[in-house]
């Protein structure tokens, strides 16, 4: 045999594994490690040179003791959450050189609870410690719907990262423009759904506006389209942090201060769908819309017939037209069975105006939030919102399946709800309840207790597309539950 | 070194084609086929060394990273949670090119299933897609109940994951986890204190260790998914209670399977039985829909409360796996990433069925057989006995029995006439379910440990 005298270049030796080499950390790096504190996300969207990179650069450099990381989400030609490119991180501040692709989180995709995006976010939380908040700014035409609601994880999940709010960044001087633009049948205007998203809102450029009506022209074209949003008056996207950060609009619990907030903006809502200008502060009794008064007749006749005690109660089924109506049982108080097949579960869905056939072409103007004069530059299918009033306390489970079925099943013909808001009185419990819902994932979160001195009423703001206020009223009221009928 | 070959071999230089006389000792050492490894002198063998190399990677055992897409010789650095290591993986399996292949066989990447992930409602299928679907999760059982045959002391999960491919491809169908997101195995094997996906590998099961051993067979065009945990020799009695309480938490929620109940409401199920027995439930991970797809809509949380959308409705198909911990219910993963482990480095176990919701309730497609080996607690006490000192030993008529209809199932993979298998399928099992069956056990009858020869 003849042996080469050169080595064979780059050999490889195989480590033989005895499967014990690594000797066993006593205390294992994650072993009793404490709860990550999860790091609040702000989603700011709104159209190309409305100012939302300027924003962004403002955060950057104010002064306000957080650790922020930037992300570019940029979208291709699909919108869809799954086909965005890898979030990138931004050069900005000169302190943060963080051009860098967010490598995927280790972890399965397929059945995981959390999506791509909120594992490429997680890793980056672990990767680079030091934040302590994240800014995704989306591109211009993008819709934040699926993001916000891709950010929105559960609680229980204990997810690095959370959803904080959404803010959209409005230019005052072209947005008038851009919300009557018309465009091809069925599509949604971007600037109106943007606007519907948002949580706050900042009115940019107000520099550039001629004028204090025709500003208030603006303002009013927003709360049109969004009531349950913070409107702020902006120059150069400045204004105090404190109201664009850390605002916990999708926390799980909520604090005195969070609700009064909303308390206010709700009342604000209902002051914009009556276009009249009254300071909130003098505002002691809400007028129930004239619609509603007659609707609460009827639907408490229903209640008190059969429907059940005012307890709250197992979910009850929904049943398909083809289906037999099947007594549940679980409680007798189900809406679709209370007694005879057929009848009463016609009334229960009817009651809740979600049969569709009795949808009546008059719109109680009470709760149209569109000021009169703007009705001619907005399409019927743009985006609206309607303020929906209930005086009685809620039953939690009708409520639930109410927004089950306006949400997920379509209930409602050709809605489509972008967001809803709402404070609400729930039957049996001594606490408000914020209701927060992002297209279908929706969550009612327990609030401080009812204060004196804060309406014991509930309301509820629906931002959305082909809306019709009465039949959304008619859905609400129908989970009053009326103190009259208790046995 | 190149060494030296019967110049007389006739082989090609694998550089330049003239005749070879060295051999690349690397390739002798894997016992490689010569063809690749031949060269006319170490010059030729230096020149090709770059590329040649790579056969070796393609043959050897290595330990898996990048989510499967890399590998490596040496152990990789992590802070490990429990006593539980990575151990070498095997060169990937071959597939027969006359099993059909789901559409990232290939690729990886499932292509047409992360675009249907944009929906958050579940289909209704229709009867004959039901139909595909119970074809699928029958196989799929049959092959799990293989798999679990093998499970003994000084078994590799790289020996069941063998068992597991060579089952499936037998009976005609591909083993759905092989490239999925470039997962390098047929089965899911997840020993002690990994969650799930734990990728088969060199590590012998040992006398103690508890099991998972999760199989999707992907047949006809449909996925069919199932998992379950198995005890390996003696077990102490705290992990036992842990398998029978993860059992009976899927036992509950499938009980609840009906239409009109919200999914959302599965989880408060799961977590409020393996809470009240001190244990918890793995949040990361969640039941999922399945069909012509491996995973759809809806999406199932096993844990309460959370925001899952959705009202069950005749027709839609999908799992129900809860992920239960003996200790906190946090998980991280591995360097491979896949594995998923308890951050405590406490045990976990799984159980997972494939179902369909009826008028009345839900069809468990995948149920457990009459053949089906036992689960811990079924073994009566005298088949315990006797395991303890025979483990193969059993009531010789039903052992022979179960042997038979065990033997009848081709072993081998077979190209043609897949129908033939199927039907030697339909007579094995007698018990076999059909229609609606709401029990997770299509019978009572307990089986015996049938063992794979």
């Amino acid at each position: 045999m003849s042996d080469s005298e050169e080595e064979v270049p780059d050999a490889v030796v195989l480590e033989a594994s005895t499967g014990s080499e690594q000797a066993s950390h006593p205390n294992s790096a994650f072993a009793g490690a404490e709860e990550a504190v999860s790091v609040p996300v702000t989603l700011i969207t709104g159209f190309l040179g409305a100012g939302k990179t300027t924003l962004v650069n403002y955060i950057l450099t104010a002064k306000h003791g957080y650790r922020i990381a930037v992300i570019l989400n940029e979208f291709g030609e699909d919108t869809g959450i799954e086909s965005s490119l890898l979030p990138q991180v931004s050069k900005t501040a000169e302190n943060f050189a963080l051009e860098e692709w967010i490598e995927l989180s280790n972890g399965c995709l397929c059945c995981s609870v959390k999506t791509e995006m909120v594992q490429a976010l997680e890793t980056l939380m672990q990767k680079r410690h030091k934040f302590d908040y994240i800014l995704i700014e989306t591109t211009g035409l993008a819709d934040p719907g699926p993001v916000a609601a891709a950010l929105w994880t559960d609680a229980e999940l204990g997810s690095a990262v959370c959803l904080d709010s959404i803010v959209t960044v409005v230019d005052a001087r072209n947005i008038r423009r851009q919300l009557a633009e018309d465009r091809p049948q069925g599509a949604v205007n971007e600037a109106q759904q943007q606007i519907a998203y948002a949580d706050v809102i900042l009115l940019n450029k107000t520099d550039l506006v001629a004028g204090t009506e025709a500003l208030q022209e603006v303002h009013a074209s927003l709360t049109a389209i969004n009531a349950g949003a913070e409107i702020n008056h902006t120059l150069h996207s400045q204004m105090d942090l404190a109201r664009i950060l850390n605002r916990g609009a999708f926390k799980p619990s909520q604090t005195s201060e969070d609700v009064s907030h909303l308390s206010l903006q709700l009342c604000g809502a209902q002051i914009s769908s009556r276009g009249t200008r009254q300071d909130p502060g003098s505002m002691t009794r809400l007028d129930l819309p004239a619609a509603c008064s007659r609707q609460d007749a009827s639907s408490r006749a229903d209640y008190e017939n059969g429907m059940g005690s005012p307890q709250p109660h197992a979910s009850p089924k929904v049943a398909a037209e083809q289906q037999p109506a099947k007594h549940s049982e679980e409680s007798h108080s189900s809406l679709q069975d209370a007694g005879t097949a057929g009848g009463p579960k016609a009334d229960g869905m009817r009651d809740m105006g979600l049969d569709g056939l009795e949808s009546t072409s008059a719109r109680s103007s009470a709760t149209q939030s569109r000021p009169a004069h703007w009705q001619s530059h907005i399409h019927d299918s743009g985006v609206q919102t309607h303020t929906l009033h209930a005086q009685q306390p809620l039953c939690i489970e009708r409520l639930r399946t109410w927004l089950d079925l306006i949400l997920w099943e379509q209930a409602l013909p050709a809605h489509q709800i972008y967001r809803m808001k709402g404070l609400l009185q729930i039957y049996g419990s001594p606490c408000c309840h914020v209701l927060q819902a992002v297209q279908e994932l929706y969550d009612i979160v327990e609030g401080p207790r009812w204060d004196a001195t804060v309406h014991g009423h509930s309301r509820v703001v629906v931002i959305g597309r082909n809306l019709q206020a009465d039949m959304l009223q008619k859905g609400l009221t129908a989970c009053e539950v009326s103190e009259l009928s208790s046995a | 070194m190149a060494e030296a070959q019967d110049p007389s071999s006739g082989l090609p230089c694998d550089k330049c084609g003239k005749p070879a006389k060295l051999s690349c000792p690397k390739c002798l050492e894997l016992k490689l086929p010569r063809e690749g490894g031949a060269f006319c002198s170490q010059e030729c063998f230096k020149e090709a060394w770059g590329q040649h190399k790579k056969v070796h990677k393609l043959q050897q055992w290595l330990y898996v990273t990048n989510r499967g897409q890399g590998r490596t010789q040496s152990m990789p650095d992590f802070p490990w949670t429990g006593d539980l290591r990575p151990d070498l993986v095997s060169p990937r399996r071959s597939v027969p090119a006359s099993i059909p292949l789901p559409e990232y066989a290939e690729s990886s990447i499932p292509a047409k299933e992360q675009d249907s992930r944009q929906q958050t409602s579940a289909p209704v299928r229709s009867a004959k897609q039901i139909a595909g679907l119970r074809k699928a999760c029958r196989i799929a059982r049959g092959i799990l109940d293989k798999g679990h045959a093998a499970i003994r002391p000084g078994v590799t999960t790289d020996e069941i994951d063998r068992v597991i491919h060579e089952a499936t491809l037998a009976a005609g169908a591909y083993p759905s986890p092989l490239n999925y997101y470039s997962f390098p195995k047929s089965v899911c094997t997840s020993v002690n204190e990994v969650v799930c996906h734990g990728i088969p590998d060199k590590r012998p099961l040992q006398n103690g260790d508890i099991v998972n051993v999760d199989v999707t067979a992907f047949y006809k065009g449909f996925h069919g998914d199932l998992n379950e945990t198995y005890v390996v020799g003696e077990v102490d009695a705290a992990s036992k209670k842990l398998l029978k309480v993860t059992y009976e938490c899927l036992e509950r929620a499938i009980e609840a399977v009906k239409p009109g109940v919200r999914y959302r409401d599965l989880g408060k199920i799961i977590s409020q039985h393996a809470q009240g027995n001190g244990f918890s439930v793995i949040t990361t991970y969640c039941g999922h829909g399945i069909g012509d797809h491996f995973h759809c809509a809806p999406t199932i949380p096993h844990y309460h409360p959370n925001k899952a959308v959705g009202i069950m409705k005749e027709g839609q198909t999908f799992t129900i796996e809860p992920m239960i911990n003996m200790g906190k219910a946090r998980d991280v993963t591995w360097p491979d990433g896949w594995t998923s482990v308890t951050r405590d480095g406490s045990r976990s176990a799984q159980y997972e069925h494939t179902m369909v919701v009826t008028a009345e309730g839900c069809e468990v497609l995948t149920a457990r057989l009459p053949t089906s080996p036992p689960l811990w607690w079924e073994v009566s006490d005298k088949q315990q006995q006797q395991q303890q000192q025979q483990p193969w030993a059993a009531e010789p008529t039903a052992q022979a029995a179960v042997v038979q209809q065990v033997e009848s199932l081709p072993t081998v993979p077979v190209a043609k006439d897949a129908g033939k298998q199927q039907d030697q399928q339909a007579a094995v099992s007698s018990a076999e379910a059909e229609g609606v069956v709401r029990g997770m056990d299509a019978t009572t009858t307990n089986g015996v440990h049938a063992q794979q020869e």
